[in-house]
């Protein structure tokens, strides 16, 4: 009789893993293989089953416990017979090591692997097609053939590169796989809008390629709110035309906000113009026009432009030419409420300013709260091109210049 | 020693390694080749594919006037002349021989007479040369396997060299290995006049193939030969000054005049000194390559017999393209979805992709047509009844997954499935495809056609 000392088996590559159960009491016995703890991994309950036959005569975890590879579990008394057994059992191991490093040496074939097809298989493509596949690194798997009976064409593979590369990749290759909700209550259908349809892929290809951050910041507006509503009497003026106003003041001293980024080269643009792209929300959907050089207008002109083009978007009479060459743009959801959010930068920009709507904040003035008409402001920009500190000078500095406008002429 | 540096070295200029080689040279590498016989073409050139389908030309001409005998067009029995026979296959190889010189040479490929073995990962040695190279492919091919018990330096003992070098024709040949090799020499032998016995080891002869492939060919040489045993082993091999005594685990004896030992071949990794590089080979000493043909050493390649199964000459040089390109900073891969087997017998079994067997093991559900060839006109004019057709389709996309194709010149039959299998044809696409008739071709058609139920050739069952 020997006591043997039973631990946690190699359980894949975890560790620290909860006990969730445990089976086994002092005093019972147990046979090979039967369950003696489940471990919880991280997407399965795993039994660890006993390597020998005997009395356990010491359980050394609880339930809760985190175990790893080699972790004691228990102590168990083997019965004599068994000894041949355990050793075996201990040798195995070993054996496996073995294989695995003869199985080692051969490179994984990890990215043509995917580009296979086999005789009967899931799908298929032809020899010219694999090889075309294989040479722009497209896995095959993930194509969706076309062609009849299912099977891949030249196009199937060009349309998987080109949506990939417009940064369109939850459209087009697997859809989300929805359940029946017509289950749980009734269900309508509706298509999206055609502009839904254009913007959804160009929305969600810069949300997964840029890397978006999102600066909040407020300005103390109420010297501007003041001198808006005193002046509102031939065109009925916002504060939008005012922010687009005062944008190129800021641009202008932090460029990096009025620029692109060439990918390819690794360079930066940077424009000497100020084009405000204005997100207008229309029954089709989300548009977004362009005002042209802003620094060049007043603020009664660019209420105006503002007009003009909201009704063209909404009569959808807008032009490409309205639509194009915008260096920055502003999304205002201020008319409707709201504080903060992080709008979506309108790609090959590099920033985009949130709007929200102005509030009546208590604001401390170094002797009492005062109320003062409060604009949120939330800045997305490209952290690539960007930087954080860059960010929030730029906010700050912007809402300097909206709390008071002398500022841009120092 | 002499020190040359290289940039890419190829070891071995069999079919294999003479295409790497080329292509390599096509891609604009400088190019070794390294070569331990005086010629190219490695053994499936000098002692392998082409002379013996050189031979067996014979034996089918033999064949075909045996047929035609008993329906009115009678020739006087054959004769011999071994030395003509000998001296047109050594001409058809030396051809061809000249013609890989030829084509070497207007590559710019250096290729170097001798056997090179590895110092290192980066450095060969040939003869009195150690030769730095960047690059090498590995493509040493393979040898007949031997085994045990057999005294093979008795003359009267051959490999499948000492056999296509048709030295004489014994009264009775002995083979043991009912394999594909096996097989084709034993008809080239019986059509000579050699009484032929066929010992297997396994369950049936030409293990891989289909049991329904297979039958015809065995009806075709049970009678013929002299006894086909399965299932046996040679226990003991005892050789008189006569005779060659072979007694089999099922208690008969084979009294023979000579033995072939036609048991497989084994991969020449374990000659070139690959222990002096990180190159591993798995347990049966075949170098593990991934699929574009790379070792574990990240500027080492390896293609063809010494990298695994099937151990055929068009599967090696199409390995030694990929791998040239490869090599050559292209995205190439061999990822073929069949492979054509070929054995040349009489009548011809070959098939592509999976076979019925395979097909099961993998789990896939498939359809299958099959169209014996005694309905097809063709088959009996040509006197060529013996054959069959079959078909194999995944039982849903009903795409075409297999083919196997018994009878004459199924051979060069069996190319249109390929291209069905990787074109990724469905079973109409083969059906609905005008085939002309009356030809052997169109089999594949009504093999096809009966699995769509639109067959009129014979009964939809």
């Amino acid at each position: 009789m020997a006591i043997k000392q039973i631990l946690v088996p190699h359980i894949g590559d975890f560790s620290d893993v909860s006990i969730i159960e445990i089976y086994i009491k002092e005093g019972e016995s147990v046979s090979v293989d039967d369950s003696l703890i489940a471990l919880e991994s991280a997407k399965a309950v795993t039994d660890i089953p006993s390597p020998y036959s005997g009395t356990i005569t010491k359980v050394l975890v609880k339930a809760g416990d985190l175990v790893s590879e080699g972790s004691p579990i228990a102590e168990i008394e083997v019965a004599a017979v068994e000894e041949e057994k355990v050793e075996k059992v201990e040798e195995k191991p070993v054996e496996e090591k073995k294989t695995e490093e003869e199985v080692k040496p051969t490179p994984p074939p990890e990215k043509v692997e995917a580009v296979k097809p086999t005789p009967g298989g899931p799908y298929h493509a032809t020899p010219s097609l694999r090889k075309y596949a294989r040479e722009l690194g497209v896995d095959l798997a993930q194509v969706v053939g076309t062609g009849p009976h299912g099977r891949i064409l030249h196009d199937d593979i060009q349309q998987l590169v080109k949506s990939a590369l417009s940064g369109n990749f939850i459209t087009s290759t697997a859809p989300f796989k929805l359940e029946d909700f017509s289950v749980y209550g009734k269900i309508e259908r509706v298509p999206l809008t055609r502009i839904q349809k254009i913007s959804g892929p160009h929305l969600s290809g810069a949300w997964q390629a840029i890397p978006h951050v999102t600066q909040f910041d407020q300005a103390d507006v109420t010297a501007l709110e003041a001198f808006r509503k005193a002046n509102t009497s031939t065109v009925k003026l916002s504060i939008l035309p005012f922010v687009i106003k005062i944008l190129p003041y800021a641009l202008k001293r932090y460029p990096s906000l009025n620029a692109s980024l060439d990918e390819e080269s690794g360079e930066v643009i940077f424009k000497h113009y100020y084009h405000i792209g204005v997100a207008v929300d229309t029954e089709e959907g989300l548009v977004v026009p362009v005002v042209k050089d802003v620094d060049k207008k007043s603020v009664t002109e660019i209420g105006q432009e503002l007009i003009d083009l909201s009704e063209k978007a909404r009569s959808r009479k807008l032009r490409n030419e309205d639509l194009s060459g915008a260096s920055f743009s502003v999304s205002s959801l201020g008319g409707i409420g709201g504080t903060y959010f992080t709008p979506i930068i309108n790609r090959p920009e590099v920033a985009i300013l949130g709007l929200s709507k102005i509030a009546k904040q208590p604001i401390w003035n170094g002797e009492t709260f005062e109320p003062r008409d409060i604009l949120p402001l939330s800045l997305s920009y490209d952290h690539r091109v960007v930087d954080g500190a860059v960010g929030v000078r730029f906010t700050v500095y912007l809402a300097a210049l909206l709390n008071d406008l002398r500022r841009a002429i120092l | 020693m002499k020190t040359i540096e290289r940039d890419l070295v190829v070891l071995g200029g069999g079919p294999g390694g003479y295409t790497a080689a080329f292509r390599a040279a096509d891609l604009g590498r400088s190019v070794t080749l390294i070569e331990k016989d005086s010629v190219l073409g490695g053994v499936c050139l000098n002692r392998g594919c082409i002379p013996s389908k050189t031979l067996l030309h014979y034996a089918e001409v033999v064949e075909e006037v045996v047929k035609v005998a008993p329906l009115g067009l009678l020739y006087s029995a054959p004769t011999f002349n071994l030395d003509k026979i000998r001296e047109h296959k050594e001409d058809v190889i030396k051809r061809l021989n000249n013609g890989l010189s030829a084509l070497a040479k207007a590559r710019n490929v250096e290729v170097i007479e001798g056997f090179g073995t590895l110092k290192s990962s980066n450095e060969l040695i040939v003869g009195e040369t150690l030769i730095k190279f960047n690059d090498l492919i590995i493509s040493t091919g393979s040898r007949p396997a031997q085994i045990s018990g057999i005294p093979y330096d008795d003359e009267r003992v051959w490999d499948s060299n000492d056999a296509l070098l048709l030295k004489e024709v014994p009264s009775h040949l002995a083979i043991i290995g009912g394999g594909i090799i096996g097989l084709e020499m034993a008809a080239i032998y019986h059509a000579l006049g050699s009484k032929i016995t066929i010992i297997e080891m396994a369950d049936s002869i030409i293990p891989s193939a289909d049991k329904d492939l297979k039958a015809p060919l065995i009806k075709a040489i049970k009678d013929k030969y002299n006894a086909i045993y399965t299932r046996t082993k040679v226990e003991k091999l005892e050789a008189t000054k006569e005779k060659l005594i072979l007694h089999l685990d099922n208690t008969s004896q084979v009294e023979a005049d000579a033995l072939l030992v036609a048991v497989g071949r084994r991969p020449n990794s374990d000659t070139i000194t690959l222990e002096n590089t990180a190159v591993k080979v798995n347990q049966r000493g075949f170098i593990m390559v991934d699929e574009e043909l790379k070792t574990n050493v990240e500027h080492i390649y390896a293609i063809g017999d010494v990298t695994g199964d099937p151990m055929l000459a068009h599967r090696a040089a199409h390995q030694g393209k990929v791998a040239a390109e490869v090599a050559s900073g292209e995205k190439s891969a061999f990822t073929p979805l069949g492979i054509p087997s070929v054995a040349y017998t009489h009548p011809e079994i070959a098939w592509v992709g999976l076979t019925e067997n395979e097909a099961k093991e993998r789990g896939i559900e498939y359809v299958k047509g099959s169209f014996p060839w005694q309905a097809s006109s063709r088959a009996m004019s040509a006197l060529s009844e013996s054959g069959v057709t079959k078909a194999l389709f995944e039982k849903n996309s009903k795409r075409l997954i297999g083919a196997g194709i018994t009878g004459k010149n199924a051979g060069e039959l069996i190319s249109e499935a390929l291209l069905a299998l990787e074109m990724g044809a469905v079973s109409e696409d083969i059906a609905l495809s005008i085939h002309a008739h009356p030809t052997l071709s169109e089999t594949l058609a009504i093999a096809a056609e009966l699995v769509e139920k639109r067959a009129t050739d014979t009964l939809n069952r």
